[in-house]
């Protein structure tokens, strides 16, 4: 079959698995994100241990001195002297500066090295696998045939630029591997043996396709930069374990906690590269060639029965059985529904992204309030010298968005970056698995209360999450442990509430999109939309996750002086809580309504119409419907097009 | 090309060496190679059928590797990037070892070419099949399939039944 041949009608409408963009993008992103948070997060950690006591006393004497010294509201100081508390605040500023400074040199030095060396191992990965494999180029000179052909297929698939070729000895195998921009594609044989069985049969040819399916879904390199950061972090991490002061509990559990966290990205890892190759194989169905992709893939049912079953080790292999790839090429229903593995490790990776992110989020959170506390010591001597009645409403003004809405900010921009992560892993899941509901028919509204099962386990994956990362602020291993199934109950529910919102403007403002084209905007706006939601809903479950922490530094103990710190804690965590959580709902009851009934309204005034015949048609839900008028699929986008289906459906067809 | 009279060894008859000698002399004749062919095609048949159309392309360029003196071992790695791991081929086990066997068949009858199979006498045919064809597992260890040394028992006895079957030896033991 040549990029040219003609390609047969499609038995069915297929769902098309490219209508999304593949979560496991997002997924290879957050596992990077965290190795950068956990290697800043050690960092501090060191840090913390190699303090010089003497600029903590330093800054602790400044404080001290500026207490004493003059009242905390510059508005209420003399105006002459408010020059003065100002200078003595900036004093405070410049010398707590410099120890945040001196705090932050480990974690620069832990992330530059991270970057270093993972840079290093991602740049020399194709000179790694070419030593391995003993590659050479392969030329139109000895495979004239399989060099053209493969070249058309890129230019025909849009890789730009085309992929080089080259191969090594063997038979009946490929490898994507390389730079952005620079990947390879590595077929195993000798030239001429390609070029023979290349007119042979389709079998070469299908596993050249798969590999240049990875390619064309940006696979290679998105691997090989995640190996090569988390390689480099477990070289850092196993300096870091050596080095723990004392060989005690601490430096135990600090090593179990490592290894688990290793393990845990390995599992990561592996489980995107199974979803990966599904993908690949789904872009060559794409291309026309499902049907040769299909019964290769049925082959090792040739095996017969008595296989051994390796359920054990399938959270390690990095490629899916073959019968699996067949069955999920037979039906891409799979690639999307919400699996209880993707709700589980989006919560781990969730989890340990949030446990390496209170102290990097509190740094940036001073990076942030800095300049703004500069800025109001310096206006606060301008302000002083207005008269009474501005004096006052300014000064309170400019101290409430200068000191705590700098941080706030920060802190809300920490929590949506956290929120972008999770909404394309688990969030555009959902939003595919209600597209395919549509699809199917499927228009049940009770469908919305099984989202509270991946909303459990990504609670669950989050609190593994916090028990992984060493020295995390979040470990369940404290004194407070038993109040976590109440936090983990109302995260939950948070999560589960997310969940249906997804679910629900997926169904609005994606289920009535009636066009042939992919509806990228809408999407974007249903993506913002849930990332703003969900960090209305973060904010609750952080602020009490903190609280938890307060029996930990005896701070209560402090602060309240006299009572008993345990009945203080639990008093002041249900009371948190309980109305952190109440004012979450309100919060979400307020912006899913206002946003859903946005789009509800905006809707309601479109004119809508079929993609094939202009068929005017009432604003509805539209995906899994045809055309009154022409009897076509009125949202092509979700579904693969008759000439893209034929691999795949004509597979399924024949088998 | 040097032959063998009936019954004597060869010289470099060693378990690691077997079948290595005589294999690219025994495939440089036509009607060896395509002896084999039609074999491998028959076991294929038996232990694999659904091979049959998507491995045909491999085969004669695993015959001209077997030619060279070569053996492609299954490449069954589980590394990143590959096409994948279960990708086990039957016909990259069978090439080698049929072509082994018949190699040091005819070596041990002295005779360059397979056609000589059909000439001998059947008794000694199956008499040479029985004590040679415990080598071939020989040849599905330096394969390293995984599928192959699964099912070697099957494998040896489909090639053992085509061979025979090849050489008539099995025909006309039928009374």
């Amino acid at each position: 079959v040549s990029p040219e041949a003609p390609l047969p009608p499609a038995a069915s409408p297929q769902l098309d698995p490219f209508a999304f963009p593949p979560e496991t993008r997002g997924r290879f992103q957050m596992l990077m994100l965290a190795a950068v948070l956990v290697a800043a997060h050690v960092g501090l950690t060191i840090s913390a241990w190699t303090q010089d006591p003497r600029m903590v006393g330093n800054m602790r004497r400044v404080m001290e001195e500026s207490r004493q010294k003059g009242p905390h509201n510059l508005a209420e100081v003399d105006p002459a002297h408010t020059a003065a508390v100002s200078d003595l605040n900036l004093r405070f500023f410049r010398q707590s500066g410099r120890l945040f400074l001196v705090w932050l040199l480990p974690p620069a030095v832990m992330v530059s090295l991270l970057g270093a060396g993972a840079a290093l191992l991602y740049r020399l990965h194709p000179h790694r696998v070419r030593r391995r494999q003993g590659t050479r180029p392969l030329t139109a000179e000895r495979a004239p045939r399989v060099v053209a052909e493969l070249q058309l297929w890129a230019a025909r698939c849009g890789i730009s630029p085309p992929p080089a070729l080259e191969w090594c000895p063997g038979m009946a195998q490929g490898m994507a591997f390389g730079l952005k921009r620079r990947q390879v594609l590595l077929l195993h044989g000798s030239p001429e043996a390609i070029e023979r069985t290349w007119s042979g049969g389709d079998t070469s040819r299908v596993i050249a396709l798969h590999e240049l399916g990875h390619i064309a879904n940006g696979d290679a390199h998105e691997r090989e930069g995640a190996r090569a950061i988390w390689l480099t972090l477990i070289g850092l991490m196993l300096l870091f374990v050596a080095f723990l002061p004392g060989r005690g509990r601490l430096a135990w559990i600090t090593s179990l906690q490592c290894a688990a966290l290793l393990a845990f990205v390995w599992m990561t890892w592996t489980g995107l590269l199974r979803v990966r190759e599904t993908y690949a194989d789904w872009r060559v169905a794409s291309w026309g060639m499902g049907a040769p992709l299909q019964r290769l893939l049925r082959l090792e049912e040739a095996a017969g029965p008595g296989r051994p079953s390796r359920r054990w080790s399938w959270p390690w292999q990095l490629h899916p059985p073959l019968h699996r790839r067949a069955a999920v090429l037979k039906d891409a229903g799979a690639l999307f529904r919400v699996s209880a593995d993707l709700s589980l490790l989006t919560g781990i990776q969730l989890g340990v992204v949030a446990a390496s992110l209170p102290i990097v989020a509190g740094v940036l959170m001073f990076l942030g309030a800095l300049p703004a506390g500069l800025l109001y010591l310096v206006i606060m001597p301008h302000i002083a010298a207005l008269p009474a009645a501005l004096k006052m409403p300014l000064a309170v003004t400019s101290a409430l968005i200068l000191n705590l809405g700098a941080s706030l900010l920060m802190a809300t921009l920490v929590l949506l970056g956290l929120s972008f992560l999770v909404t394309n892993t688990l969030g555009l899941q959902v939003q595919r698995e209600a597209i395919a509901d549509l699809a199917a028919g499927r228009h049940s509204r009770w469908r919305y209360l099984p989202l509270w099962r991946p909303a459990a386990i990504v609670a669950l994956g989050t609190e593994i999450g916090f028990l992984i990362v060493p020295m995390s602020m979040f470990s369940p291993l404290f004194p407070a442990w038993p109040a976590v199934p109440l936090w983990l109950a109302g995260f939950t529910c948070l999560i589960w509430l997310w969940l249906i919102y997804v679910r629900a403007m997926a169904r609005l403002a994606l289920g009535t999109q009636a066009r042939a084209a992919n509806p990228r905007l809408p999407r974007r706006l249903v993506n913002l939309a849930s990332a703003a939601v969900l960090t209305v809903l973060f904010w609750p479950a952080a602020v009490a996750r903190f609280t938890l922490l307060f029996t930990n530094t005896g701070l209560l103990g402090s602060v309240f002086a006299g009572h008993n710190p345990r009945r203080v804690f639990v008093f002041v965590f249900f009371i948190t809580t309980f109305v952190l959580f109440g004012l979450a709902v309100a919060l979400f009851t307020l912006c899913a309504g206002a946003s859903l009934a946005a789009v509800g309204l905006s809707l309601a005034k479109r004119r809508s119409h079929c993609p094939t015949c202009s068929h005017a048609l009432r604003p509805r839900l539209v995906v899994g419907r045809t055309c009154p008028g022409c009897d076509e699929p009125l949202a092509r986008w979700v579904f693969l097009s008759g000439e893209k289906a034929a691999g795949g459906a004509q597979s399924c067809a024949t088998k | 090309v040097r032959t063998w009279s009936a019954g004597e060894r060869h010289p470099r008859f060693a378990e690691e060496e077997w079948g290595k000698m005589q294999t690219s002399q025994f495939l440089a004749l036509p009607e060896n190679r395509a002896a084999v062919a039609e074999i491998v095609r028959h076991v294929l048949a038996q232990v694999a059928p659904d091979e049959i159309d998507a491995t045909a392309e491999f085969l004669e360029p695993l015959l001209d590797v077997a030619a060279a003196d070569g053996l492609l071992p299954v490449d069954s790695s589980d590394e990143a990037g590959r096409f994948g791991s279960g990708l086990d081929l039957m016909i990259q086990v069978l090439v080698p070892a049929v072509s082994a066997l018949l190699a040091n068949l005819l070596a041990t009858l002295g005779q360059p070419a397979v056609t000589a199979l059909r000439e001998a006498r059947r008794d000694e045919i199956r008499d040479l099949i029985a004590t040679q064809a415990s080598a071939i597992f020989v040849v599905i260890r330096r394969t390293r399939s995984r599928r192959g040394r699964r099912r070697s028992v099957e494998i040896v006895a489909a090639i053992t039944n085509a061979i025979e079957a090849y050489a008539g030896a099995r025909a006309e033991r039928r009374p």
